[in-house]
């Protein structure tokens, strides 16, 4: 038993790693997503009457633009994710007559 | 001019060193290579100009017209025109143009002029110039196209420095429009016989190894060489440094071993993060020995000839040979191969490349081959001279090349065309490699390799060891504690998936990382078998010892052909704005995948 007591410091550290690692998986491989849940959050400390979550709320806010291509899993192209989208249309796919 | 920051744009033809300029001026790294279509958007940077002035300065793709084509031409027109979202209308223009064709780069030259804006001309390659022989009169260029004309060699160490004088300084005032001709052409050649002396239209150098290079047969078989001694090197040269860093590991997980305390810190430590990342890094090497090969025959100007030479087998399967570049950007990544496609003016043509482009063997998938063929293909000479490893990974890349070939077709067959439109491409001259480009581009893939191995990767790696320890085996266990865990049973449900291609439950569950970042299967199989109890084993002898040689192969076609990962997917859909696209990309490669992993699986449990 004792063991397993002195064990209660790396199940912590595994925790928080495996926290963590889930955050930024899901910001790289979801960002649309993870920014609505974080601004959602954000939007909700703000809502509180205590000041530190107002200032907490306000520290969570997401950037105004999160655009290019979201900076994905890949970061094989060293985009940070602030291009702007192309400027061309959709591409139409005819059949040729 | 105002106190405020100076925006000026640097535009000219496609390959005239506008971005080699562009970082000379801006300190920036951007790709630089000896070949038209590098840059297909915008990128800006700015820097601060010995008088205090702070210059922003935007890098514009390549255009040989204003009337735009093709998409990233359309960039560069809008943003002239000042019509481009979010960018302002530059204060000044710097046409840059290749001092060495100025016939067909000054009639862009004068069709920028009719904007109306102010205007510098910057003479690029200047060195390369004075080599053939060729002189300029600087001074009457400048009376004739009534803009200040500046030498610039971008290249060079300072070879830019009269250039930013020059915008420091000027205070640049708009151009009559009507000074300008209706006939370019006219006015160009009029310009270059007061202006120009030219000994000869090209460069003899060029002319002689052209006669190879560009050869209906030689140019072929020189371009199959160039492409097989590559990935010979990739082997001789790299696996040994492979090896050294996977040993390397090994010890260092000993002694990190006895160091930390028992428990399941030590655990992640020894088998998910050295093990597993471990793995992965030892693979360095050879991504940059591959990437040495590729930036040195970018940089010798050599590239746009294989377009050439390959344009007619392109244009038979339903592609062309503008659809070269892009594809062989996507050996590093798809994703700069498919933003490349930006530069093919057909939307037919850009779409069925897109749809291709992710066949193409990019460099995450180089640690999963290189595990593989040093675990199963044996390491010995064929024919006296060639490695046999280096002609598997020989193997695998024209598999995928033959791959895109074979759906290309397809497409073309499904959509009925019969078109076939002319290949125009601008030969560049070529020229010796810059030794720090080169060094640049190897320290920027390293740095890339090293930014996805200490984010995507470690992220993964730490929730692949936790699926593979939580939760631990009850006590009246009797099977391995891995299986009892989450990664056991998600790998045993996915088997029944994977399990007609030859794949055990380790390998399957390595597919859904690998998804996120290809190279992330051979860290989950690192940790997979490290927490199975594979002590000390290295991960190749662990793979000998529970898969077979068909399975490995039918591993490797999958790899291969099997669906990219989801950056990719998400860059189909912004490039065409398509859900569409996204899933027939998705489908058709994981149908293709899954029917040649099948019959790899079957022919070589048959043969052997």
């Amino acid at each position: 038993m004792s063991g397993a007591h002195g064990l209660w410091w790396q199940y912590l550290v595994i925790g928080a790693l495996v926290a963590a690692s889930l955050l930024f998986m899901l910001r790289k491989l979801a960002p649309a997503l993870s920014w609505r849940g974080q601004a959602g959050l954000a939007a909700w400390l703000l809502r509180r009457r205590a000041a530190p979550w107002q200032a907490l709320g306000r520290r969570l806010l997401p950037p105004a633009k999160a655009g290019g291509c979201g900076g994905g899993a890949c970061d094989g192209c060293g985009d940070g994710g602030d291009a702007l989208p192309p400027l061309e249309q959709k591409i139409q796919f005819h059949r040729r007559r | 001019m105002s106190g405020a920051a100076l925006n000026i744009a640097l535009v000219g033809n496609p390959n005239c060193g506008k971005t080699a300029l562009f970082n000379q001026l801006t300190g920036a790294r951007q790709k630089v290579a000896n070949y038209a279509g590098v840059t297909v958007e915008r990128k800006s940077g700015s820097f601060t100009a010995p008088s205090g002035r702070t210059v922003r300065v935007v890098d514009l793709p390549g255009a040989y017209s204003l009337k735009s084509v093709s998409p990233d031409e359309r960039v560069t027109q809008a943003v002239l025109q000042g019509s481009y979202p979010g960018e302002a209308v530059p204060d000044l223009i710097v046409c840059v143009a290749d001092a060495t064709n100025l016939r067909l780069h000054l009639r862009f030259v004068l069709e920028v002029r009719r904007i109306g804006r102010p205007m510098v001309l910057a003479l690029n390659m200047m060195d390369a110039a004075a080599r053939r022989g060729i002189r300029i009169d600087v001074q009457a260029l400048s009376q004739r196209l009534g803009m200040p004309v500046i030498e610039t060699i971008a290249v060079r160490r300072g070879g830019a420095a009269a250039l930013v004088g020059a915008i420091d300084t000027a205070e640049p005032a708009a151009l009559g429009v009507s000074t300008v001709p209706a006939d370019l052409h006219a006015e160009v050649r009029s310009i270059l016989a007061d202006t120009v002396v030219m000994p000869a239209p090209t460069d003899r150098r060029d002319d002689a190894i052209d006669r190879v290079a560009l050869h209906p047969v030689l140019g072929v078989l020189l371009l199959a060489l160039t492409m097989f001694l590559v990935f010979q090197a990739v082997y001789a040269l790299g696996k040994p440094m492979t090896d050294a860093i996977a040993d390397g590991f090994g010890a260092l997980g000993g002694v990190v071993g006895e160091w930390l305390p028992e428990g399941p810190l030590r655990g992640l430590v020894t088998d998910g993060l050295l093990a597993g990342l471990g793995t992965v890094l030892g693979f360095l090497p050879q991504i940059l020995v591959l990437f040495f090969f590729i930036l040195l025959l970018e940089e010798s100007g050599y590239l746009p000839r294989a377009a050439f030479v390959l344009d007619k087998l392109m244009v038979s399967v339903g592609l062309s040979g503008r659809s070269f570049i892009p594809l062989l950007s996507s050996f590093a990544c798809a994703i700069p191969g498919i933003m490349g496609t930006r530069s093919i003016t057909d939307p037919r043509d850009r779409l069925a490349t897109i749809l291709v482009a992710p066949l193409m063997t990019c460099s995450a998938r180089l640690p999963v081959y290189a595990l593989l063929i040093g675990a199963f293909i044996p390491h010995r000479a064929v024919l006296g001279v060639f490695n046999l490893q280096g002609l598997a990974l020989f193997c695998l890349y024209v598999a995928g090349i033959a791959a895109a070939m074979f759906v290309a077709w397809v497409a073309k067959r499904i959509g009925r065309s019969r078109q076939e439109r002319a290949l125009l491409m601008e030969l560049p001259s070529y020229r010796l490699p810059h030794w720090r480009d080169i060094a640049l581009g190897l320290w920027e893939r390293g740095a890339i390799f090293l930014k996805r191995l200490t984010g995507v990767m470690l992220a993964l790696t730490v929730l692949m060891w936790a699926i593979c320890t939580f939760p631990g085996a009850p006590a009246d266990a009797t099977r391995a504690a891995i299986d009892y865990s989450f990664a056991g049973m998600i790998g045993h449900t996915l088997q029944y998936v994977f399990a007609p291609l030859g794949f055990n439950w380790q390998i399957s569950l390595s597919l859904i990382p690998a998804f996120a970042a290809r190279e992330t299967a051979v860290a989950t199989l690192a940790t997979v078998y490290a927490v199975g109890g594979e002590e000390g084993a290295a991960l190749q002898s662990a793979l000998a010892a529970h898969i077979s040689l068909a399975s490995a192969l039918s591993l490797m076609v999958w790899f291969a052909f099997a669906p990219q990962c989801m950056s990719t997917l998400a860059i189909i859909r912004r490039e065409t704005q398509s859900w569409r696209m996204v899933a027939l990309s998705f489908g058709y490669m994981f149908v293709l995948a899954y029917a040649a992993s099948f019959l790899t699986y079957r022919i070589a449990g048959w043969l052997a």
